[in-house]
Parts: C-alpha cells; sequence; structure tokens
C-alpha cells in the first residue's frame, strides 16, 4: 500500500517571549554544511531555520505522551539494546514561519506518515496540533487565526472507538455570550472528484453540515456559506486556477488559489504546497462557536472530515477552520524578531 | 540553532572528556570510519560512551520540494561525555536482487537533532508514476569511540517515485 501523508498547519501571528534571543541563538559552527528539510529546500537540501530546528521539539513532547513518531534505537555502553518504530504517525517534516511584520503566517506545520498497520488506523490532527501548539507557545505567543490539514481520507477507515459528538459536552463548557465567527473549508483535486470513486459530489456540502449539527448538539452553530462554490462549479473552480502565488504572507482577504479572493477566513495558497498543488475550494460552511483555540478548529475539522467519511468521500481533501476576520495587526513589537 | 542552557560547567566537563578520548581523526568528517581503528581501546571507551539515540524518518516526500523524497537520521547523547558523531544516511531503494542505494550521505554532527544536526539524504524523482519501495539506513559512528555494527533500517516505504 502507498505512504499516506497527512500534514497539520497552524496559523496565526506569532510574537516571541522578549527571553526569545536571549536563549535561542544560531550557531553558525553548526549552519555550516546544511543538508535537511524545511524552509528554503535546494535539490539535495535544505537551509534549515530557527523556526524548523525549534518546532522539531515537537517529536520530544509527542514522545514524552507516549506517542512514539521516529525510529529509534538505544545504545548503550557500545550495544544496542532497543530499538522502537512510531506508534502513533511517522514523523516527516516539520516547520513554519515566525516573520515579525504582523501579518498572518503559517507559523507550524508538521507532515506525517499515516500508520496504516497500526491496530488502530487514525488521522492524528489532534495530537498533532497539539504538540504544534505547545511548541509555539512555549516560545512566544500566538494570536491563532486557523488550522489547516491535508488528509489522506481514503488512508484511514471511521472511527468507531470515539465519536466526535462526545466532544459536544467538552466545547458546550464555555461561555455562552461569546461569539466568534468561523469558517470552515474544503478543497480537493476536481478532476479527480468524480461520482462513483469517492470524489465530493453536489449536495455534500448541505449534507456534512447536517452530520456537523448533529455532532455538534448545539454547541457550535453550522451553516452552508453562501459563498460555497460546491463540486457542481468544478468546471469554474478549476477555470479560475491561478499562477502559484509567491507572496509568503497570508491575508484572510487577499486573493490567491484557495478560493476567489475577497472571502473571509484563511486563504491558503494551495498551489504553492507540494501536497495540495491543483486543489480548490469546494465547500464553504459559516461557523459560530462560542470559543475560539486549535483545540475546536481541530473539532471542526474533525467533524467535517467524519461528515465527508460518513457520504462515503475517500479524495484526499485540504479542510481549513479559520476566524471569519483576520486578527488586528500589533501595534508594535515588544521584542527583536527571532533570527533566521 | 543553539539553545543557552546555562550549564556550562556539565558542558565544559563533557568538552575535556571527549579531548581525553578522542583519536587524532575526530574532526574529519569526510574521512572513512574503520570500526577496527578503535578495537584495542574499546574496553576503555566502552565504559564512558554512556548511552544514545540513534534517530530517523522513515522515506518520505519532500515537503518543500516537488518530486524529492528525503530521509534524515540524527542522534541524540542521553549519557555520557559531550562528543559529535558522525552520521551516516543511505537511502535505498527495493529492487529485484535486494536494496540498491540511491544516495549516501554523511556529517559530523553534535547531538539533538533539527536542521544543522543532522544529515540528509535526497532523491530527486525522475518521474512521478512508477511506484517503487525505498529505505533508508542510518549509522552513527560516536567520534573517539566504538560502537556495535548494528544496521539501523527504517520501514519500507512505498512512493510514487521513479529511480
Amino acid at each position: 500500500m502507498l505512504s499516506p501523508t497527512l500534514i497539520v498547519g497552524l496559523h496565526g501571528v506569532f510574537t516571541p517571549f522578549p527571553w526569545f534571543d536571549r536563549v535561542v541563538e544560531r550557531d553558525d559552527e553548526d549552519a555550516e554544511g546544511v543538508e535537511g528539510a524545511g524552509g528554503v529546500e535546494g535539490p539535495e537540501g535544505v537551509e534549515g531555520s530557527v523556526e524548523e530546528d525549534l518546532l522539531g521539539s515537537a517529536i520530544d513532547r509527542a514522545g514524552s505522551y507516549g506517542w512514539q513518531t521516529v525510529s529509534s534505537w538505544l545504545t548503550e555502553d557500545g550495544a544496542t539494546t532497543a530499538a522502537h518504530e512510531p506508534t502513533a504517525w511517522a514523523h516527516e517534516e516539520v516547520g513554519g514561519d515566525w516573520a515579525q511584520d504582523g501579518k498572518v503566517h503559517q507559523l507550524g506545520w508538521l507532515q506525517a506518515g499515516i500508520l496504516t498497520d497500526s491496530p488502530r488506523p487514525a488521522l492524528p490532527l489532534r495530537p498533532i496540533a497539539l504538540v504544534l501548539t505547545e511548541t509555539l507557545t512555549r516560545v512566544g505567543t500566538m494570536e491563532f487565526t486557523g488550522v489547516h490539514a491535508v488528509l489522506p481520507l481514503a488512508a484511514v477507515k471511521r472511527n468507531t472507538a470515539f465519536h466526535q459528538a462526545e466532544l459536544a459536552p467538552w466545547f458546550g463548557l464555555a461561555d455562552p455570550d461569546a461569539r466568534h465567527e468561523v469558517v470552515v473549508t474544503v478543497s480537493c483535486r476536481t478532476g479527480t472528484g468524480g461520482v462513483g470513486d469517492g470524489g465530493l459530489r453536489a449536495g455534500d456540502a448541505e449534507a456534512v453540515c447536517e452530520a456537523v449539527r448533529g455532532m455538534a448538539q448545539g454547541a457550535v452553530d453550522f451553516s452552508v456559506s453562501v459563498d460555497s462554490p460546491g463540486p457542481a462549479n468544478s468546471a469554474a473552480l478549476a477555470d479560475s486556477s491561478e499562477p502559484a502565488n509567491s507572496s509568503e504572507s497570508e491575508s484572510a482577504n487577499s486573493s490567491g488559489s484557495g478560493h476567489q479572493g475577497a472571502l473571509p477566513g484563511l486563504d491558503l495558497d494551495l498551489d504553492r504546497g507540494v501536497h495540495t498543488v491543483g486543489m480548490r475550494e469546494v465547500m464553504r460552511w459559516d461557523c459560530r462557536t462560542r470559543e475560539w483555540s486549535p483545540d475546536i478548529a481541530v473539532w471542526l475539522t474533525e467533524m467535517v472530515v467524519d461528515g465527508l467519511r460518513g457520504l462515503g468521500r475517500s479524495v484526499p481533501v485540504a479542510v481549513t477552520a479559520s476566524l471569519a476576520s483576520p486578527v488586528s495587526p500589533p501595534v508594535a513589537s515588544p521584542v527583536s524578531p527571532p533570527t533566521a | 540553532m543553539r539553545i543557552r542552557t546555562g550549564v556550562a560547567s556539565a558542558a565544559l566537563a563533557g568538552l575535556l572528556a571527549v579531548g581525553v578520548a578522542v583519536p587524532a581523526q575526530a574532526d574529519s568528517a569526510g574521512a572513512a570510519q574503520d570500526r577496527s581503528t578503535y578495537s584495542s581501546e574499546s574496553a576503555r571507551a566502552a565504559a564512558g560512551v554512556g548511552a544514545f539515540q540513534t534517530l530517523g524518518d522513515r522515506v518520505h516526500y519532500s515537503h518543500t520540494v516537488r518530486g524529492n523524497i528525503n530521509a534524515h537520521g540524527w542522534w541524540k547523547l542521553l549519557r555520557g561525555p559531550r562528543a559529535k558523531a558522525k552520521v551516516t544516511v543511505w537511502l535505498q531503494v527495493k529492487t529485484g536482487s535486494g536494496w540498491k542505494t540511491l544516495k549516501k550521505n554523511d556529517k559530523t554532527v553534535w547531538p539533538g537533532g533539527g536542521s544543522n544536526k543532522r544529515t540528509a539524504a535526497a532523491w530527486k524523482c525522475t518521474n512521478l508514476i512508477q511506484k517503487h519501495t525505498f529505505r533508508s539506513i542510518i549509522d552513527v559512528d560516536l567520534i573517539g569511540y566504538p560502537d556495535d555494527a548494528y544496521k539501523k533500517i527504517t520501514d519500507p516505504q512505498t512512493l510514487y517515485c521513479g529511480t
């Protein structure tokens, strides 16, 4: 079986703690002869970054929870005494962009292999988002604006042990007077989404909406957006393909390849991502929540995924859950940017 | 990237310990390593090497370069004097008669991982149509210390990547 890959990205505005530069420094000696992955990559390797190095701590953080994510061998006094293989996901690459310009950036992302031979295969979206969040907030403050996940739906079957509806009481424990306007979207390669092969169909947005409402049990308001393009418009979407946008920043209202521009929410530059090139937004929902956090953003994403899976959809998709309005830029950066 | 821990005395002690044990070729990252070189001092060095982890990810598509597959290897020191290690990564493809090395890289690095403390082996796929099975082998040679010949091989991964 092919080795399927999942990607989780957290977006927002990041401000390093004032002590950041006193604790983290670039080591010129180690920077020589860099070969690796993440950041600006050449044919053979990449130039590393502080973001990549620090976000690599997510591997250790995952390990501390008992989530083995890399292959490891223990050598003690000259002899190999133990070997371990990934049990939760297979870490592949990690990175982020902490540019200090007040704009929304992809602050942290992690690419992982799905363990299809696991006793209970799953898409580990929530644990990856958790360790990314913990790693980011370990070294700075994060104004979180959205999550995106590239998900190989065909890699795993539905989880019959845990149901997203079980989290409805959890998210019901929130300020009843709080309101956050959120946008949830699904993108896929419209050319591969034909009827009968696991692809998305007209009417899916409404069906997923009903499924999410059922799981959320009133903890969030969820409705199909008037801006939802729908698979029926896939031809028009395909025609709207644009060259890859090389802009490094993301804007909630900028034109890009993720959607048609001038729409609220996270505008993923799908053509810039190796794993999302060719995808286009095909569904969009408006959502009102009583909190805003990576936690609830992941829940919205997971519910949409379950909704799609319940309809038998199995094409690779990119799902976003993001604030409808962008965050206000900080008035002034309290610290100098991290050395990058 | 380095994280200032403030434990200067421990680092100094480690460096001193390495200084005693390191043979002349210690910093020659490109020099061939011959395990037999260390055999005469293995009893002394084995006691001082302590414990370390060899770590690696499975062969996977690059996140940033379309059509590339990558494999990485790094190490972590758990117990013992601070030292560098030569980390070698082989990226291999399965053939009818066994495994063929597509790329081999080595780098002498401090323990820890991250972009600057690991060895990467990358392969530019000739196409994204042919399906092949790939794996990586990782070897960590601590500079100045013996180790075993245990082959660290990651799980095979099937990817659309022409060779």
